[in-house]
């Protein structure tokens, strides 16, 4: 590259071939430019989705806060029924007109007889009693990542949907939006599973209690990593992290921790019925942390091995002792 | 001047050619969902399905990188254990589409890392089969390590019908690999009195939260009431035995272990005290062994010395 010198003038010629080039260079380079632009994106056509954060409303009833309700039974649907009845019934949680998301656990396709997965009769019975207080629509959804009709089928809950009336929401890309926790430290800019959430006023967790290889226990609160995209299981490696936040993200109106039959080893998988225990618990809670601390006992776990309880408890999420909240105890088929 | 902007250019350059392979979390999810969707390419079913089982859906076929969609959490115990791939299929009874089973053959790295994931899971209280090798079935499930596989039949509903499927299809299995797992001495090692049934499991890494703690056998035992650990591991020499054994110590120490004064016996024991467990460390040549989570000292040192004398008879 040759300089002018200092205060030497340039021909009009000279001026003109710089100019020309400098006119080529930019050209070329706009060409160039619009040669590899990629109008849709690398996300594909759907990424108009992903555009923007989304917030999470506060989905839980401040009148209800502490309320817990712990059924010992077999019979699912008549526990669920006497849960509700121990806690002001459907109607305290549920109004007329009311639009309810369910988020089950339907992570992989088992079989209901295994436990791994929300069991379908009490997704059926929860979808019944919130049509009876005369919701006005009835969503039940999970991203179970792994062939989500294939989950939703073989364990039962698709089924449980259609006999209820309830829509059953499966992911798609499309409906993956981007999100960040106030001052989370893991949730940043992370793409959850946000289309259920449009238009909901009131949302209830289902889990299902079972052992679980990683964090100790899946719960009510583990129950929401079903909501995030992404490679969530680079989460893994601070699990207790990111459930806490989880729990943080989600305020939801109530929690139910299905612990009729838990998976007290080999989760979160199972595939024995040898891994269950027949605990014949159903836990009905507005306080996600008192319902995990009374499920992590059914799994016979001690604190040690279920952190995010204690951590949940300090990030403000809820009490980790549960009979402070006094329970309603109650005893159902 | 001219120098300068080419460098800011440059640098410009750099930084774009950089920053595109970090995408945005929310692009990579939609990425991976498209890809979870399409994960069920054209496979060869795992083993071919016995007369009386019609294939439900396709097979499909994982490896390290996303064998979390299909197990979930209990991913990590595979992938710790020499995980390679998996293949899976459902059949179902013809006629029958709710009574169905899935097959989910794991293959390892090798016999030892399908033992490990087969022991590790084993639940007790299964029945045995007359499968040789490695074989029990719970109800409604079996499990099988043969060679470097470990297979996993588990059945939606139990039937005589259903089980009776699950053992053709391990048979089937079995016959088609033959190699099976008995190779393992290290399970003749251990002491039989007070040892628990079908107790005994291989760890590949990690035993006892102690990360560099690999290859590690163990086995329960009761005493009385109450139950203790027992395990060993062959290292390549004796020095790389009691270099682990410091190690582990160390670990121990560094977690709230407190060195109590050394047994008499086995000799060159070290016995620590974590919060009131007892941990006891010894080596015998180039096996590294020892008690886990004892209730006692006195229960420890006497399960050491009855695997220290264990150890003389069967090792070299």
């Amino acid at each position: 590259m040759s300089e002018q010198p200092k205060g030497r003038s340039i021909t009009r010629r000279t001026f003109m071939t710089r100019a020309g080039k400098a006119g080529l260079a930019v050209l070329g380079t706009a060409g160039l430019g619009l040669g590899l632009y990629d109008a849709k994106g690398p996300a594909g056509p759907d990424s108009a989705a992903l555009t923007g954060q989304v917030s999470l409303p506060d989905f839980s009833l401040p009148e209800l806060a502490g309320k817990m309700a712990i059924i010992k039974g077999k019979d699912r649907t008549k526990s669920l029924e006497a849960g509700f009845k121990a806690l002001g019934g459907i109607e305290a949680f549920i109004k007329p007109g009311d639009r309810v998301l369910l988020k089950v656990n339907a992570v992989i396709a088992s079989p209901p007889i295994l436990s791994a997965t929300t069991h379908p009769e009490l997704v059926s019975a929860l979808i019944r009693l919130c049509q009876k207080a005369r919701a006005a629509q009835v969503i039940v959804t999970d991203n179970p990542i792994q062939d989500p009709a294939t989950c939703f089928n073989l364990s039962g809950i698709a089924k449980a949907c259609e006999e209820a009336g309830a829509r059953l929401m499966l992911p798609r890309p499309s409906g993956f939006a981007p999100y960040s926790l106030a001052a989370g430290r893991l949730i940043k800019n992370w793409p959850i599973f946000y289309e259920p959430f449009k238009g909901i006023n009131k949302v209830i967790g289902l889990a299902q209690a079972k052992d679980h290889h990683r964090s100790g226990a899946s719960l009510t609160m583990k129950n929401w990593y079903g909501l995030l995209g992404g490679q969530r299981s680079i989460f893994h490696q601070d699990i207790h992290g990111i459930i806490t936040e989880l729990a943080l993200m989600i305020k939801p109106t109530l929690v139910i921790l299905d612990g009729v039959s838990s998976m007290i080893k080999n989760g979160p998988t199972g595939g024995s019925l040898s891994d269950l225990k027949a605990t014949e618990t159903l836990i009905l809670s507005t306080d996600q942390v008192a319902a995990d601390a009374l499920g992590a006992e059914l799994l016979e776990k001690t604190p040690a091995q279920v952190p995010f309880i204690s951590m949940a408890a300090r990030a403000g999420v809820g009490t980790a002792d549960y009979h402070s909240l006094r329970p309603i105890q109650a005893a159902a088929g | 001047m001219g120098l300068g902007v080419f460098l800011v250019l440059a640098a410009v350059g750099v930084g774009v050619f950089l920053k595109q392979f970090s995408l945005n979390p929310a692009v990579v999810a939609t990425r991976e969902l498209r890809s979870a969707m399409g994960v069920l390419k054209p496979e060869a079913a795992p083993m071919p399905a016995p007369p009386g089982l019609a294939p439900l859906g396709q097979p499909e076929s994982f490896t390290p990188e996303n064998l979390f969609h299909k197990i979930n959490g209990k991913a990590e115990l595979y992938l710790a254990s020499g995980f390679e791939n998996l293949k899976a299929q459902r059949y179902h009874l013809p006629g029958d589409p709710a009574s169905w089973l899935e097959v989910l053959v794991y293959r390892m790295k090798s016999p030892r890392a399908a033992f490990a994931v087969y022991s590790q899971q084993r639940r007790p209280e299964a029945k045995p089969i007359d499968i040789k090798g490695f074989s029990y079935i719970a109800q409604n499930a079996l499990f099988l390590a043969a060679g470097p596989f470990y297979l996993e039949i588990v059945a939606a509903k139990i039937s005589p019908e259903m089980e009776k499927a699950m053992t053709a299809l391990a048979r089937g299995f079995k016959a088609a690999n033959p190699a099976g797992p008995e190779g393992i001495p290290e399970l003749a090692w251990f002491p039989e009195k007070g040892l628990l049934p079908h107790s005994a499991a291989l760890h590949m890494a990690g035993a006892f939260g102690f990360e560099q703690l690999g290859e590690i056998f163990t086995a329960r035992y009761q005493d009385g009431q109450a139950e203790a650990t027992v395990f060993l591991s062959r290292k390549p020499d004796p020095q790389a035995a009691a270099s682990q054994a410091a190690a582990f110590e160390k670990f121990l120490v560094a977690n709230g272990g407190k060195k109590m004064a050394a047994p008499s016996e086995p000799a060159g024991a070290a016995l620590i005290d974590l919060l009131g467990l007892y941990e006891l460390i010894f080596t015998q040549g180039p096996i590294l062994a020892g008690v886990h989570e004892a209730g006692g000292t006195e229960a420890a040192q006497e399960l050491a010395s009855r695997l220290a004398r264990k150890l003389k008879e069967k090792t070299p």
